[in-house]
């Protein structure tokens, strides 16, 4: 099981990936998804729906999955802090606020929600590192200053939101996520951010040990602590918010993820890195599909499901047995 | 005998607190060193500017005749280990791959070999495979050991390595340091149990307010007068057989 975790998950994407293509409001089924790839005898509506609206947000929930995990697991080593999340400084906050703020002063039309997103959240992660590079800033100034920013850019948005109710809907819409509007060049961009972000957690996959040893120990070993944690840092927060820029708020994925691949094949980064963005490509790409299925007449908001199905799982695992994060 | 760690002339301490002005120190080679003093004295401060968590304002620090100022944390790895006070981890390592991250700054870093050696020198090769969580704090203390020892320095810092051990993994984990500089290295122990360091040490520091209140060779440094000026308290003598020689024990 340890050793072929990855492969096990890889091919249980590649028959969710096949199954999520042949489901949907339209019936297609199997053999004609099979027969878009292969040359079969299908119809050209059938390839559309094939090939221009569900094969792109698989990719893409698969992609976003995958950034989320990785982010995941770069946030909980460089922090020290198993409760770490991609979200915990302030990147889906700001986000939002970005959102709700073009939303209210009539920008979107210009420059689209995306570039609102990514705008309120590179300000809030460049904010939060800021502070973090100042000297000494340990890792709990780090994890309140992202908490004092969540909240101050949730309340920012609530105010928003209050001013400007009739566009009520449109941000929470956005703020709980979705690959309904994801386009091909979010999917290149997303995946070049995806393969890029996981050699990069590879190539520092024995630094990311040492995080999570206490400082004097790193330190001792020979780890450069402060650049290496900037550095990881900074990545893995632009690929959080481009991810969240792109698809809204998904939430628990990048928590629960690196909880679930430690469980099966410990600590170690080297062996953890691969198999963590799998299985976070691979719990969006199921949350995604119940999502566009569970409602006959439409399709729940991505984030939700992913909270529904990921609590429950990830109490279960902490729980049983004698779990410690690894 | 030559010197493992020069301290010169240093001053430093935190960002809001200046802890030591101007102290000089020297650490000789091949000793048991034993680092005392109250609590708060700044023992485990001075351990931090010699693997540099902390730098300092001015003086100077050499290790092996090295300038501390100028060595990169990966050269200054090779020349020294540190285990910490409270090596506790939250994240399942098992015992082997917690061992091998001492091997982070050598060029071989995946040399099994010499992690093996440093785990069989601990006593914890059998343990490889067990998750660092699922083990005793003695068998802890003696990973987070072998850990130092796979860094291939010759110089051991170590922050309370007996705090919370009972008495039997007290005395195996101080047997294990007493081997060691037998072998060559030098061991800087912070140590709150002078009973521990009388047995033991063959130098002792005594550190109180950031100031040296007394340093040199164990059994002429511990007297009366050093325990009553450093921590306040009387002490009166006892002999032990075993080690046939005299202790200092604070009267109770």
């Amino acid at each position: 099981m340890r050793r072929h975790l990855g492969w096990i998950v890889l091919l249980a994407t590649l028959v969710l990936a096949l199954a999520s293509l042949a489901i949907g409001s339209s019936r297609i089924g199997l053999k004609a998804t099979i027969g878009v790839f292969t040359g079969g005898n299908t119809s050209s509506a059938q390839r559309y729906i094939i090939l221009n609206l569900r094969l792109v947000r698989i990719i893409a929930s698969f992609c976003a999955g995958a950034i989320l995990a990785l982010a995941g697991v770069s946030y909980q080593a460089v922090l020290r802090n198993p409760m770490a999340d991609p979200f915990i400084l302030g990147v889906s906050s700001g986000a939002s606020f970005g959102v709700a703020l073009a939303i209210y002063l009539g920008l979107t039309s210009r420059f689209g929600l995306p570039f609102f997103a990514l705008a309120g959240a590179t300000g809030t992660t460049l904010f939060i590192l800021a502070l973090a590079s100042r000297k000494r800033s340990s890792n709990t100034v780090l994890l309140l200053s992202g908490v004092a920013a969540n909240y101050i850019l949730s309340a920012a948005m609530t105010l928003l939101l209050f001013l400007n109710r009739e566009q009520y809907q449109r941000i929470l819409a956005w703020s709980l996520g979705t690959f309904s509007t994801a386009t091909w060049n979010q999917v290149a961009i997303a995946s070049l951010v995806a393969a890029l972000l996981f050699l990069f957690l590879f190539g520092n996959h024995r630094n990311l040990d040492l995080l999570l040893l206490d400082e004097g120990s790193a330190r001792s070993s020979g780890l450069e602590v402060e650049s290496v944690r900037h550095r990881l840092l900074l990545f893995s927060s632009f690929a959080t918010a481009l991810c969240v820029s792109f698809f809204g708020v998904i939430g628990f994925i990048g928590l629960m993820a690196p909880h679930v691949t430690r469980l099966v094949l410990g600590a170690k980064h080297r062996r953890l890195i691969l198999p963590t963005a799998l299985t976070g490509g691979f719990l969006m790409l199921f949350s995604d599909t119940l999502a566009r299925i569970l409602i006959p007449t439409g399709e729940l908001p991505v984030g939700i499901i992913t909270s529904l199905l990921g609590v429950p799982l990830f109490l279960f695992l902490i729980l049983k047995g004698r779990y410690r994060f690894g | 005998m030559a010197d493992a760690i020069v301290i010169d002339a240093l001053t430093g301490g935190y960002e809001d607190k200046t802890l030591f002005q101007r102290i000089s120190l020297s650490f000789p080679k091949g000793a048991f060193i034993a680092l005392a003093g109250p609590n708060g004295s700044g023992k485990s401060s001075l351990l931090k500017f010699l693997y540099k968590q902390l730098k300092p304002k001015e003086g100077a620090i050499r290790v092996e005749q090295a300038d501390l100022s100028t060595l990169k944390q990966k050269a200054l790895a090779q020349r020294i280990g540190f285990v910490p006070q409270d090596g506790r981890l939250d994240f399942s390592f098992t015992v082997e791959e917690t061992v091998a991250m001492g091997r982070y700054a050598n060029p071989l870093p995946d040399d099994v070999e010499r992690i093996h050696t440093a785990m069989e020198t601990c006593s914890v090769l059998e343990l490889r495979d067990t998750p660092v969580t699922r083990i005793s704090g003695g068998e802890l203390q003696r990973t987070l050991l072998a850990r130092a020892l796979a860094q291939d320095g010759k110089i051991l810092l170590l922050d309370e390595p007996v705090n919370h051990l009972d008495i039997a993994h007290q005395r195996s984990v101080m047997h294990l340091l007493q081997d060691l500089v037998k072998g060559g290295y030098t061991v800087v122990a912070v140590l709150h149990d002078l009973l521990l360091a009388q047995a033991y040490s063959s130098w002792i520091i005594f550190l109180k307010d950031g100031a040296v209140a007394a340093y040199g060779p164990t059994a002429e440094v511990v007297t009366e007068e050093i325990l009553k000026s450093v921590y306040g308290v009387e002490s009166h003598r006892i002999f032990d057989p075993r080690l046939d020689k005299e202790l200092l024990i604070p009267a109770w």
